[in-house]
């Protein structure tokens, strides 16, 4: 009865079925992005570069796919005879895979959107005010919403690679966040759902202030003395990755399927 | 290669409420068995279990020696087919169908075809602007046409019509002969279905009441039609199950087999002697009290 390894095969699976719904979403992206151009132009108005408008919408992006991932994929993939332990490896996979196509796509067509702005000599102004802005000195509560608003930014045009590197680290944790909030909706239901999404929280305020150290960024006050290597908030970064993959697999390791 | 269902003293409760009580049962033939139970009587709650939807409190269920929860050998070999909801299935029938030919092994694509055509599903609408039937329709195609080597139906007929349903059952036989496995179907729709199995499960408030051939099992009880006063005197001392009159006839389902003596017996009095029918035989077992 031996069958070869299947998780591959979900894998690839998840991922294209993620990577067209985030067409999706680029291209919607992409309109908006065209009609602020034109905006600019013809009033005046400030906008972001591509990549940055796609940095800020691509976190909710992966947190409702994320959240997708337990309530969709997992009853699918076990009413087609796959194991849960192959479903978690092929999502997690896929979704690694997904954190990094996105910025590469972002990116390129960022920089074919600058190439015909100076091509055609276009005079738009960018917004000056994005990737600079810090909470409210002292005040913990604004600050957390102001990491899930606003995360550690690096401009594509200064270092490309960290730039799509942040980016990816960064919509990566959004989709293991949703994942767990998910998981933990399906698996004990609304209250304990509603503990995932403080520990979401949590997590995602933990990366951003190991991100923002580590970038030289603005941070709490409680953290403002504190310097770290880049690898170091990166190795944290995995920690943290680990940590919240490993809750995920607790809570859908013997999940009973909803049917 | 036969698999080998066996399950021992297999319980699963619920905070206090008991859904299954030590059930022992063995299932080591390519035939179809009928799972027959009543509402909340635990039918679902021992398929689900076979297919890996969730576990047992305690005891053990395996399938040829191993435990099929998260056992990637096993729960390819097992297609749970059930009344599943798909108000948010976007995607048509050719690229669900697709989608069960990558993960199951056994899946016969044209079958599938021919039986999308039999049930005369769209191939391109979308899956959630199927009515209930339809869905229905599609589920049966999966679950036929993915040939699994243990294939379970729980209640997937629920909103077919009649005509469709009996579509169901003629390919579930065509099938069935020309790709033999293990086909479980659990139902209380027992008169229109009793032909199909080979074998009946009875499961009574968690418990399983009996597991027999369809065969010995309807000679259990017989029916004796005739006269009122004869058929009144004749059963007397027997145990009644149902009983009918339609003017000064009556006819009367009783359990157990008769002997010869009493044979000849009704012969004398008249009486016909025929066979009783597994519904009867069902809600007699399955009365409450019992």
């Amino acid at each position: 009865m031996n069958q070869k390894t299947i998780y591959p095969k979900v894998a690839t699976d998840l991922f294209w079925v993620q990577f067209f719904w985030a067409l999706g979403f680029l291209g919607v992206l992409l309109i908006v992005q065209i009609i602020k151009a034109i905006l600019s132009i013809t009033k005046g108005i400030e906008m972001n570069d591509y990549f940055d408008a796609v940095f800020i919408a691509a976190n909710i992006f992966m947190l409702v796919i994320g959240i997708i991932s337990s309530y969709g994929f997992l009853p699918y993939y076990v009413r087609n005879g796959v194991t849960r332990k192959d479903y978690f490896k092929g999502s997690t996979i896929a979704s690694v895979g997904l954190s990094i196509t996105i910025p590469i796509i972002a990116s390129i067509i960022s920089v074919i959107q600058v190439f015909i702005v100076n091509v055609i000599n276009l005079s738009i102004l960018k917004d000056s005010s994005f990737g600079n802005a810090t909470g409210d000195e002292g005040n913990i509560v604004a600050e957390i919403i102001l990491s899930i608003i606003f995360t550690p930014f690096v401009d594509l045009q200064s270092n490309w690679l960290l730039a799509i590197f942040v980016f990816a680290l960064n919509i990566f944790i959004y989709y293991l966040v949703g994942w767990l909030i998910g998981s933990g909706f399906y698996r004990f239901g609304v209250l304990f759902g509603l503990f995932c999404i403080i520990l979401a929280f949590l997590v995602i305020y933990v990366e951003d202030l190991l991100l923002s150290i580590a970038l030289d960024l603005p941070v709490h006050d409680m953290f403002a003395s504190v310097q770290l290597p880049i690898y170091v908030a990166v190795i944290g970064i995995f920690v943290l990755a680990s940590l919240t993959l490993w809750m995920i697999r607790q809570l859908t390791k013997r999940v009973a399927i909803k049917m | 290669m036969t698999l080998t269902i066996e399950a021992t003293d297999l319980s699963l409760t619920y905070g206090n409420q008991h859904a299954l009580r030590k059930v022992a049962f063995r299932l080591s033939d390519k035939k179809i068995y009928g799972f027959l139970g009543r509402n909340g009587a635990g039918k679902t709650s021992l398929l689900s279990i076979l297919a890996s939807f969730r576990e047992q409190t305690s005891g053990s269920l395996t399938i040829n020696g191993e435990a099929p929860f998260e056992n990637p050998n096993v729960m390819q070999q097992v297609a749970f087919i059930y009344s599943k909801d798909y108000k948010e299935e976007s995607d048509n029938i050719k690229e669900i169908l697709e989608g069960v030919e990558r993960y199951r092994p056994h899946f016969d694509k044209e079958y599938a075809q021919h039986l999308t055509q039999k049930f005369h599903l769209p191939l391109n609408k979308k899956v959630k602007e199927f009515s209930k039937g339809m869905q229905s329709a599609l589920n049966v195609t999966m679950g036929l046409a993915c040939r699994a080597p243990i294939t379970i139906f729980d209640e997937a007929y629920l909103g077919m019509d009649a005509p469709t349903r009996e579509i169901f059952y003629q390919e579930l036989l065509e099938d069935q002969a020309k790709h033999p496995r293990i086909i479980i179907i659990s139902t209380h729709l027992v008169s229109e279905m009793d032909y199909l199995f080979e074998e009946v499960l009875i499961l009574h408030k968690g418990s399983l009441v009996l597991q027999e051939e369809y065969e010995s099992l309807i000679s259990k009880g017989v029916s004796i039609t005739g006269a009122a006063n004869e058929v009144d005197e004749f059963v007397q001392s027997m145990k009644l199950l149902n009983v009918q009159q339609l003017g000064n006839t009556k006819s009367v389902m009783v359990y157990g087999e008769l002997t010869d003596l009493e044979r000849k017996n009704a012969q004398k009095r008249g009486l016909e002697v025929g066979p009783i029918s597994l519904q009867d035989l069902f809600i007699h077992l399955t009365e409450e009290g019992n």
